[in-house]
C-alpha cells in the first residue's frame, strides 16, 4: 500500500514535467523561430554559472572558515547573522539596487553580484555544518606533518568539506538559473526570461515548452556533474570522529576585521534594503501610491502561503510514510523523483502544469459546464506550488522521519499501541519539529514565488510578489516598497526559527535547509 | 500527543482548510453575476476616477484585473468562452488589433491618445538638433541615446507601425543606425526621462504622458518633447482603447461603460489625470502638455501594424535592441 | 506465568527458508534461551512470536490462545508479549518513566503510576524516573527497556540479543541483574542469542537452533555435556571429536579411556571438551607438541598436535604454563564423562 501511494504521488507531481520534452515531438521545430534567443540565453547561463558559482564558493566557504575555525568577539551573533540574506529574495534586492540607481546594475555582472550576495548562505550553511563535524585529529595530523595551521585548514579542512561545499554551490546555481524576477528586471536574457517572453509576447506555447526542456537539461547536467564531483570525495568524511577543532583566537586588526566585514555584508544585503524599503513605504503610504488592490494582494499572499504550508507538508508526509512503510527501493526512488520539481524554475513548472490542467478543464467543462475549474482558480496554482516545493517539505520531514526507526513502531505496538496510537504518541512528537520547519519553509517560498504565480494566477489572485514585480517593472519603486518589505519580514521568520531551533549552527540547518530536499545529499559526517 | 487530541486536530484542521480553500476559490474565481469584469492594462496607473464614477452612477460593480497587455491577451485566449472578462482595455492599439484578429473582441473604440516621440534635454540639446525619428541614428548621438527595452509593447508597436508604413528595409536601416549609437537601454520610459535629466544621455524616445507626469511633479524638469517628423508624416500617435469581449454576458452594461468613458467630462478627467490626449475632439487638453503646442499626428495603422507585431519583435532582436 | 507452544512453525523469505517446521515449548516462569549462529532464523522466530511476522505455516499458542495460526493472526498490540530489542528502541521524546508507562496508557492514573513505580524499583532506576533517556548509560538503558516490557505484566517477555551492545566488562554483571529481575517478576522469558556463554549461564533451558530448526533443547548442563549432534557439540563450546571403541560404560580412544554417559558398544565418536583433557611433562617425552597457546587470564587454551596427526584443544588453569614447542603428554582428565556424537 505504501508503495502504491508513493508511486501515485510521484506520478502526480512529475507527470506534467514529462510533457515538456514531448513538445519536441508534437510540434517539432517550434523553437526554430526563436533560435535567435538561444545564443544569448546560453551565454547568459554560462556567465551566471561561472560568476555565481565562484562567487558563492569563495564568499560562502570563506565566511564558513572564519566562523568555524576562529574565535573573535561576537562570533556567536555573527554566526547566525550571516544566514539572514536567505530572507532576501533576489528581486527585492534588485528593486533596492534599481531604486538607488546603482551604476552598472543592469547587466549580467549586476545579476551575478545580486545572486552571489543573496545566495551565498547556501554554501555557508553547508560548509559550516561540514567543518563543525570535522575531527581535530585530522587537522592535527596534518600539522604533525609540518604544515602550518592555516595551510592545514586549507589543505585538509576545506577539501574534506568539499562534498558539502559543492552541494551548496549546486543549490545556489539552481536558484540562480531558476530565477525570473531578478534577471527580468535587470534585462539579462536567460532561459527563464526567454520562456516568459516567448509565452507572453509571441504566444507560442510549444516553443516555450521546448525552451523549458532545454533549461531543464542544463539544470540536470549541473546536478549530475555535482554528484560526480561529490561521489569521489564521499569517503573522506567517514573518518571524522572525535572532538572538534579548537578555534584560534583572533586579536588586533584581524579580530576587528572579522567582526566588521561580516556585519557590513549583512548590513548591505539585509539591513540597508530593509531601511530603505521602510522609508519608501512610508512615502508611498503618505502619497497614496500603494499598489492597486493592495489589500487583496496581502490577503491572497497570506492565504496561498498559509494553505500551501499545510497542503505541501501533508503530501510530503504521505510520500515519506509511503516509502517508509513499503521499505522497497522502488518506493524510495519514487519519493526522490517526486522532489525533482525543486530544481526547476517556477516558469517551467507553470508551463508544464498548464497543459494537462487545461485539458482536464476543457473536458470537465464540456461534460459538466464547470468553467475553468483548474486553470481559472487557485487550484492550478496550488498544483504548481506542490510540484515546485514538495522537495523542501519532504527534506525536512524525511530527516525527522529517519530518526524514527521501524523498531520504535514495533516497540510501541508490542506495548499495546495500535497504528493510530503509534502515529499520535510516537510519530507526531518526534516529527513535530520537522513538520514545523517544512511548513515554514513552504510558507516563505510561496510568499516569494513569482514566475509560476505570474503565469497561473486567476482573476483577483495577485500576490505581494506580483505587486512588487509589476511596480518595479514600471519603475514605481516607492509603490513596490511596502509589499517588498512585507515579503522580507515574513522571510526572516523561518530563518530566525531555524537558528533558534538549532542553537549552535550545525546539522539541523542541513536538515532544515533546502539542501535536504533529497536532491542534494547531506555530508556523511553529522555530529553524533 | 494522545490519540484523541490527534484526531481532533486533524478534523479541525481539515475543516479550516476546506473552508479557507472554498473561500479563496470563490473570492478569486468566476464572475459575479452582476457587475462588470475589466481586463485592463491601464491598472497600474492607479485608481482612475472615471471608473469609480461609473460604478457610483450606475451602481454596477467593477472588478478590474490588471496586467501586462500580453498577459491579459494570453489569459483571454486560454480562458476562451469561459472567460469572466467583459471588457478589454489596452494601452496600445496593436494589442487591440490582436484581440480583434483572434476573435476575442468584436470592435473597439479609442479611449485616449498618446504620442511616442523624441525627448531632448533642454539644457544640452536645441529644439532643432534632432527632428526626425531617423535623426536619432545620427552619429552625434553616439553614447547619448537612451531607449526603453526592446520588449516593451510601445516600442514593438512603434516598430510594427514603421514596418507597415515604411517597409522592412527602411525600418531595419533606421533601427540599425539607432543601435550603432550604442543606446543605453532601460526598463521604463520614466527611467529614460530621468537619465536625460541626469545627463547620462541627451535624447530618447518615450510616450508623451510620462513627461507629463514628471513635469507635474517638477515643473522645472529639464526635458522637452520634439514632435518628430512634422515635415513628414508626423509624430506617431498610439491609443489606449477598449473593446467588449465577445463571449461576455454583460454586453449592454459593457457598452454603457464605454459610452460613459467617452463622454467629454470623463475624457477631460483622463486627459488631466494621466496627461494623455483625449480621443474625443474638442475636449480641453491637459495644461501640462498643452504648453508644447499641437502637432501633426501620424495615427498608428492598426490594421497594418497588428499583423506585424511578431515580425517587429524578431527584427528588434536581430538588430540587438535588448 | 504462562505456557507458550510453537508447532510446525515455518517462514520463508523468497527462496530462503528462515524457520522450518519448528516445534518448541516454553514452560511457565522459565527463562529459555534460543542459541544459534547468525542467520539461523532465531530473530525470525522471535518476531513471529511477537506478531511482527506472519508464519507461513504452523501455530503459536500463548496460554492456550492461538495467536498465530492458519487463518488467524493476532496483531502485536493485542498479544500480551513484551519485547526488549537489541538496541532497546527507547522513545527518545519521553523520560524514563514515560517510557515505562507507555504500555499502561489504558489504566487509570493511580494504577498506572503505581505500576510504573514498582517496575522502576524492580530494575533499580526509581531515582532516575524523570531523566530523559539520552542521558543514560548503556546498562541503564537496557534496564529501562526491560522495565518497559515488564510493566504491563506480559505473558511472555522476548529478549533479542540484549547484551550484544554492551561493553564486555559490564556484560557479566548485567546478565546477573537481568536474570534476577526476570525471576523477581516471575516472568516467562525467551532470550535469543549467538553467545553461548550468555545462554548457558542465564537460561533454565537452552534450545540450540540451526538453519531454521531446533537441534537440541535441554538444561545448559545437558546441552553442553551431552550435545545431540556433532555440529551442536562444536557450536556450543569448543570440542575435540575422537573416535574410539565403546565397551559398556567406557570408551577407548587413542588418548586413553573416557567414561561414557550412557553405555554403548562398538565403534563410536565421542565429544571431549578441552577441559576434559590434561597435560603432563614426563622427562621430555610425550605424545603431542604444543603448537599454539592462548592465555585467557584464569585459564589457558592450548592447541596441540597429537602424534597421530590430530589437532587437539586442551584447557587448563593458568597455574602452570607450557611453552609453544614443548612436547607434552595428553591424556583424559580424571572422571571425564563424554557423550556420543554422530
Amino acid at each position: 500500500m505504501g508503495l502504491r501511494a508513493t508511486v501515485l504521488i510521484a506520478l502526480l507531481v512529475v507527470g506534467p514535467l514529462v510533457g515538456l520534452p514531448l513538445s519536441f515531438i508534437t510540434s517539432p521545430g517550434a523553437i526554430d523561430q526563436f533560435s535567435g534567443f538561444l545564443p544569448e540565453a546560453v551565454a547568459a547561463t554560462f556567465w551566471i554559472v561561472l560568476g555565481v558559482g565562484s562567487g558563492t564558493l569563495l564568499l560562502g566557504t570563506g565566511l564558513a572558515v572564519l566562523v568555524s575555525f576562529f574565535e573573535f568577539p561576537g562570533r556567536r551573533w555573527i554566526e547566525w547573522a550571516l544566514v539572514l540574506p536567505l530572507a532576501m529574495p533576489g528581486y527585492v534586492f534588485t528593486l533596492f539596487a534599481l531604486g538607488l540607481d546603482v551604476p552598472g546594475i543592469r547587466s549580467t555582472g549586476g545579476a551575478v553580484t545580486v545572486f552571489t550576495l543573496v545566495l551565498y548562505p547556501y554554501v555557508y550553511l553547508l560548509a559550516r555544518a561540514a567543518f563543525l563535524s570535522q575531527s581535530r585529529t585530522l587537522i592535527e595530523a596534518a600539522r604533525g606533518l609540518g604544515i602550518s595551521r592555516a595551510r592545514a585548514i586549507l589543505r585538509v579542512g576545506v577539501p574534506l568539506a568539499r562534498p558539502a561545499i559543492l552541494g551548496g554551490v549546486a543549490l545556489a546555481l539552481m536558484e540562480a538559473l531558476a530565477d525570473f524576477g531578478t534577471v527580468n528586471l535587470l534585462g539579462v536574457r536567460t532561459f527563464t526570461d526567454a520562456i516568459y517572453r516567448v509565452w507572453f509576447e509571441a504566444f507560442d506555447r510549444d516553443a516555450a515548452m521546448q525552451l523549458a526542456t532545454l533549461l531543464v537539461s542544463v539544470t540536470l547536467t549541473l546536478l549530475a556533474l555535482e554528484r560526480l564531483a561529490r561521489g569521489r570525495a564521499r569517503h573522506a568524511q567517514l573518518a571524522a570522529r572525535g572532538e572538534l577543532v579548537p578555534p584560534v583566537r583572533l586579536r588586533g586588526l584581524p579580530s576587528v576585521a572579522a567582526v566588521v566585514l561580516p556585519l557590513a555584508l549583512v548590513g548591505l544585503i539585509v539591513g540597508a534594503p530593509v531601511v530603505q524599503l521602510a522609508a519608501w513605504s512610508l512615502e508611498s503610504i503618505r502619497d497614496g501610491l500603494l499598489p492597486v488592490e493592495f489589500g487583496a494582494s496581502v490577503r491572497n499572499s497570506l492565504l496561498l502561503a498559509g494553505m500551501s504550508a499545510v497542503l505541501v507538508p501533508v503530501v510530503a508526509l504521505l510520500l515519506a510514510y509511503g516509502a517508509r512503510a513499503s521499505g522497497s527501493r522502488t518506493a524510495a526512488t519514487a519519493a526522490r523523483t517526486a522532489t525533482i520539481g525543486y530544481g526547476l524554475p517556477g516558469s517551467v513548472v507553470a508551463v508544464a502544469v498548464i497543459v494537462p490542467l487545461g485539458w482536464i478543464d476543457r473536458r470537465l467543462d464540456g461534460a459538466f459546464g464547470t468553467g475553468l475549474l483548474l486553470t481559472g482558480t487557485v487550484i492550478g496554482l496550488f498544483y504548481a506550488y506542490l510540484v515546485r516545493f514538495l522537495a523542501l517539505a519532504w527534506g525536512a520531514i524525511e530527516s525527522s522521519l529517519i530518526r524514527v526507526p521501524r523498531q520504535l513502531d514495533e516497540a510501541a505496538r508490542g506495548l499495546g499501541a495500535d497504528r493510530l496510537d503509534v502515529l499520535a504518541r510516537v510519530h507526531v512528537p518526534l516529527l513535530r519539529s520537522g513538520l514545523v520547519t517544512a511548513s515554514l519553509l513552504v510558507f516563505v517560498e510561496v510568499m516569494k514565488e513569482l514566475p509560476a504565480t505570474l503565469l497561473l494566477r486567476p482573476l483577483g489572485g495577485d500576490t505581494l510578489a506580483i505587486a512588487v514585480w509589476q511596480a518595479t517593472h514600471e519603475s514605481l519603486y516607492r509603490t513596490a516598497a511596502l509589499p517588498a518589505l512585507m515579503i522580507v519580514l515574513v522571510g526572516l521568520l523561518p530563518v530566525a526559527m531555524m537558528i533558534r531551533l538549532s542553537g549552535r549552527l550545525g546539522a539541523s540547518e542541513v536538515e532544515a535547509s533546502p539542501a535536504a530536499a533529497g536532491w542534494v545529499d547531506e555530508p556523511e559526517a553529522v555530529p553524533a | 500527543m494522545s490519540r484523541r487530541r490527534l484526531i481532533w486536530t486533524v478534523v479541525a484542521g481539515t475543516v479550516l482548510l476546506v473552508a479557507a480553500f472554498v473561500g479563496v476559490v470563490l473570492a478569486t474565481s468566476g464572475s459575479s453575476s452582476d457587475g462588470l469584469v475589466l481586463y485592463s492594462a491601464r491598472s497600474h496607473y492607479g485608481e482612475e476616477k472615471p471608473f469609480e464614477d461609473f460604478a457610483k452612477k450606475t451602481g454596477t460593480d467593477l472588478t478590474i484585473r490588471g496586467g501586462d497587455a500580453s498577459e491579459l491577451y494570453e489569459r483571454l485566449e486560454s480562458e476562451g468562452s469561459n472567460t469572466p472578462a467583459d471588457v478589454l482595455i489596452t494601452v496600445d492599439a496593436a494589442n487591440l488589433w490582436r484581440a480583434r484578429h483572434a476573435g476575442l473582441i468584436d470592435s473597439w473604440k479609442p479611449l485616449t491618445l498618446r504620442a511616442r516621440t523624441i525627448m531632448r534635454s533642454t539644457e544640452r540639446v536645441g529644439p532643432d538638433d534632432v527632428t526626425t525619428y531617423e535623426g536619432l541614428g545620427d552619429p552625434r548621438w553616439k553614447g547619448k541615446l537612451c531607449l526603453r527595452s526592446g520588449t516593451s509593447e510601445y516600442n514593438v508597436s512603434f516598430v510594427a507601425d514603421r514596418l507597415a508604413k515604411d517597409g522592412r528595409a527602411a525600418t531595419e536601416r533606421m533601427l540599425r543606425r539607432w543601435m550603432a549609437n550604442d543606446p543605453k537601454i532601460f526598463g521604463s520610459d520614466t527611467d529614460v526621462l530621468e537619465k536625460i535629466r541626469d545627463g547620462d544621455c541627451d535624447v530618447g524616445l518615450t510616450n508623451s504622458y510620462y513627461l507629463g507626469r514628471e513635469l507635474a511633479d517638477d515643473p522645472k524638469f529639464p526635458v522637452a518633447p520634439v514632435w518628430a517628423d512634422q515635415d513628414g508624416r508626423g509624430t506617431q500617435v498610439n491609443l489606449s482603447g477598449l473593446g467588449v469581449i465577445r463571449s461576455s454576458d454583460h454586453n449592454a452594461e459593457a457598452r454603457e461603460l464605454i459610452d460613459f468613458l467617452r463622454e467629454p467630462s470623463q475624457q477631460e478627467i483622463f486627459a488631466q489625470s494621466n496627461h494623455e490626449y483625449p480621443a474625443l475632439a474638442g475636449v480641453k487638453p491637459d495644461p501640462v502638455m498643452a504648453r508644447f503646442g499641437t502637432f501633426k499626428r501620424d495615427m498608428i495603422d492598426v490594421a497594418g501594424a497588428g499583423p506585424r507585431l511578431a515580425e517587429a519583435l524578431k527584427l528588434m532582436d536581430e538588430v540587438g535592441w535588448d | 506465568m504462562s505456557h507458550v507452544r510453537m508447532r510446525g512453525l515455518s517462514k520463508s523469505f523468497g527462496s530462503v527458508r528462515a524457520v522450518r517446521e519448528l516445534n518448541l515449548d516454553i514452560e511457565p516462569g522459565e527463562l529459555l534461551a534460543v542459541l544459534g549462529p547468525s542467520g539461523c532464523g532465531k530473530t525470525t522466530l522471535l518476531r513471529m512470536i511477537a506478531g511482527f511476522e506472519q508464519p507461513d505455516a504452523g501455530c503459536v499458542v500463548v496460554s492456550d490462545e492461538v495467536v498465530a495460526g492458519p487463518g488467524r493472526m493476532v496483531p502485536p498490540e493485542k498479544r500480551k508479549v513484551g519485547m526488549v530489542f537489541q538496541d532497546y528502541a527507547l522513545f527518545p521524546h519521553l523520560t524514563v518513566e514515560g517510557n515505562v508507562a507507555f504500555g499502561l496508557s489504558t489504566r487509570p492514573r493511580e494504577e498506572r503510576d503505581g505500576m510504573t513505580r514498582r517496575t522502576l524499583e524492580l530494575v533499580g532506576l526509581q531515582h532516575k524516573a524523570t531523566c530523559p533517556v539520552y542521558d543514560l548509560s548503556g546498562g541503564e538503558r537496557q534496564r529501562v527497556a526491560l522495565a518497559r516490557a515488564l510493566a504491563p505484566g506480559p505473558e511472555l517477555v522476548l529478549l533479542d540479543e540484549p547484551f550484544s551492545n554492551l561493553d564486555a566488562t559490564l556484560r557479566a554483571g548485567l546478565r546477573r541483574e537481568v536474570e534476577l529481575i526476570l525471576r523477581d517478576a516471575e516472568a516467562t522469558a525467551l532470550l535469543v542469542t549467538h553467545d553461548q556463554e550468555e545462554a548457558l549461564s542465564l537460561a533454565d533451558r537452552v534450545a540450540v537452533m540451526r538453519e531454521g530448526q531446533i537441534v537440541q533443547v535441554g538444561p545448559p548442563v545437558e546441552v553442553y555435556g551431552s550435545p545431540a549432534t556433532r555440529w551442536a557439540a562444536q557450536f556450543v563450546g569448543e570440542v575435540n571429536v575422537l573416535s574410539g571403541v565403546a565397551r559398556g560404560s567406557g570408551v577407548e580412544t587413542e588418548l586413553g579411556v573416557f567414561d561414557l554417559r550412557r553405555p554403548a558398544s562398538g565403534t563410536v565418536h565421542v565429544a571431549v571438551r578441552p577441559e576434559q583433557l590434561e597435560l603432563s611433562t614426563r622427562d621430555g617425552g610425550g605424545n603431542a607438541e604444543v603448537v599454539a597457546r592462548e592465555f585467557r587470564g584464569h585459564d589457558v587454551l592450548y592447541r596441540l598436535r597429537h602424534e597421530g596427526g590430530k589437532t587437539l584443544l586442551v584447557q587448563l588453569p593458568s597455574l602452570e604454563l607450557h611453552e609453544v614447542g614443548d612436547t607434552v603428554f595428553v591424556r583424559p582428565a580424571p572422571a571425564a564423562v563424554t557423550a556420543l556424537v554422530d
